[in-house]
């Protein structure tokens, strides 16, 4: 693991800061920063958690391209040669690629949104002028929300109240579920994690045969509910799915849970299946 | 063969054994006791000295002494960058990190390609002076000449099956390598090859009588069974 840091440090610190300017970039720009005094209160872009929540998720698709560039030594046979010859055991190798990628990737990802965040807010906020008095907005701050985890993905939010000062809008009306962040979060884990196992079982054109795999994975799924739905719902006609939906005890979905769930753990078998193949894997 | 010996690939058929361990396990202990010097081989864009401080811990008896010596030998400098040199040089870089690990077994694989000539020179040098006897070298190399004079034992390999095997000392206490300008009057002759200043033979050696072996002939009189 170390000498993996050694020989790339410089690769992923580009990667950081990279990753810290664009997302600074992405959030500062998407923070307003001028206020209409003859706004509504429903009509405005108050910058709030389900805000943060769509650039958190367009974000975290770059810690998927970076999950799924794992094992780069396997690109080439020259490079597996060496690779598989490093005197480490087939589990160091592949939790190092693991733990570096995917937790390291993840935990650094995490931070430097919530600093991204931050800044961008400190920022925007300084910035935040009135138009129609040509000064700095007393209440920049309850405009722009503080960023903080919990607004998007412990809440399930229905924020409902308003304050009005003057004819500012200070508060909107916001209904985000957290299902919605974990289960679009997971989804891109998951997409990251099935990348991360493709290089161990695709020599060539592994990002084409991935594709079409999950294309059939996902079509045999389809195939399996209305089969299922036959069997258990036998009222059920043609190709249609027939799926009890009702809400959980916490205002979940089951179907939304069910679908988190299968999109998590099944990419999750694929971590044992791909050790199995680097342990295998011949030259 | 070196593939099956190094770990990177698993015998169709059949059980390799190597030190007491199953190569294709590609056990830690194992492959820090390997060194396999590809013929054909690639480095991450880094200087030799990052490479060695990556690299070198995973070799418990590597010793940077002889890595600072043989480099120095080789003309090397620790803070280029890898990518930068030249395939020769390069050739150069792992060859010395090889020899440097200690490890018990050393495979090379074609070492002098893309060495020049003074290089070679060198190789043949520096390999001698730094394998103990403790240590097992092998060199797999279509440029016979190149390690005629490093080698103790040769054997040939044919279609996957080893056809001869012998010490060089046996092979110069049974065989006679000699130049001659005609055929005429020499006896005993195994195996003949025309060259521009006459015959070049091999005969059974008599009376103790010791020559340089040369390797080129020796082969092609293993492979047209003369021998």
């Amino acid at each position: 693991m170390m000498n993996d840091v050694l020989i790339n440090y410089k690769k992923y610190l580009l990667i950081i800061v990279a990753a810290f300017i664009m997302g600074f970039v992405f959030l500062y720009g998407s923070m307003p920063r001028l206020v209409y005094g003859s706004d509504t209160l429903y009509g405005w872009n108050r910058f709030n958690s389900s805000k943060y929540m769509n650039i958190f998720l367009a974000s975290i698709v770059a810690l998927g391209a970076l999950v799924g560039s794992s094992f780069p030594d396997l690109g080439s046979k020259v490079k597996t040669a060496n690779y598989l010859l490093i005197p480490a055991s087939t589990f160091e190798k592949f939790f190092s690629q693991f733990f570096i990628r995917v937790i390291c990737g993840a935990a650094i990802f995490l931070v430097l949104f919530w600093i991204d965040a931050r800044l961008a807010r400190a920022i925007s906020v300084m910035q935040m002028v009135d138009v129609k008095t040509n000064l700095h907005y007393a209440y920049a701050e309850q405009f722009i929300e503080k960023f903080h985890y919990g607004m998007i993905f412990w809440y399930d939010r229905v924020v409902s109240y308003s304050t009005e000062v003057g004819s500012y809008p200070i508060e909107k009306i916001v209904y985000h579920k957290a299902i919605e962040t974990w289960g679009l979060s997971l989804l891109i884990v998951s997409i990251g994690l099935y990348l991360f196992s493709v290089k161990l079982f695709f020599k060539k054109l592994g990002l084409v045969k991935s594709i079409l795999s999950a294309v059939a994975v996902f079509f045999a799924m389809a195939l399996f509910m209305v089969i299922f739905s036959h069997i258990f719902y036998p009222g059920t006609k043609g190709f249609d799915v027939s799926l009890s939906n009702y809400t959980l005890q916490n205002g979940i979905n089951n179907v939304e849970f069910w679908l988190c769930l299968i999109g998590f753990v099944s990419p999750l078998f694929l971590l044992p299946m791909g050790y199995f193949k680097l342990k295998e894997k011949q030259l | 063969m070196l593939h099956l010996i190094s770990g990177l690939i698993q015998p169709k058929s059949g059980k390799i054994n190597v030190n007491g361990f199953v190569p294709f396990d590609r056990n830690p202990n194992y492959l820090a006791d390997v060194y396999l010097v590809p013929e054909e081989f690639g480095f991450p864009s880094i200087s030799i000295s990052t490479y060695v401080k990556a690299f070198s811990p995973l070799y418990p008896n590597f010793d940077q002494l002889k890595l600072y010596g043989i480099c120095e030998e080789f003309e090397l400098q620790l803070t280029s960058n890898l990518n930068k040199l030249s395939h020769g040089q390069r050739k150069k870089f792992l060859i010395a990190f090889a020899l440097s690990t200690n490890c018990r077994m050393l495979v090379f694989d074609e070492p002098t390609n893309g060495l020049d000539i003074p290089s070679k020179s060198q190789f043949r040098k520096i390999l001698v002076s730094s394998v103990t006897e403790e240590q097992l070298v092998i060199i797999s190399t279509h440029q016979v000449k190149d390690i005629d004079t490093v080698i103790d034992k040769v054997v040939v390999i044919e279609n996957g099956k080893m056809i001869y095997q012998e010490n060089i000392e046996e092979i110069t206490q049974k065989l006679y390598f000699d130049l001659v300008p005609s055929l005429t009057g020499v006896e005993n002759v195994l195996y003949n090859e025309q060259c521009p200043l006459g015959q070049k033979i091999i005969v059974t050696a008599t009376d103790g009588n010791e020559s340089n072996i040369d390797l080129e002939l020796l082969f092609n009189a293993i492979i047209n069974k003369k021998i």
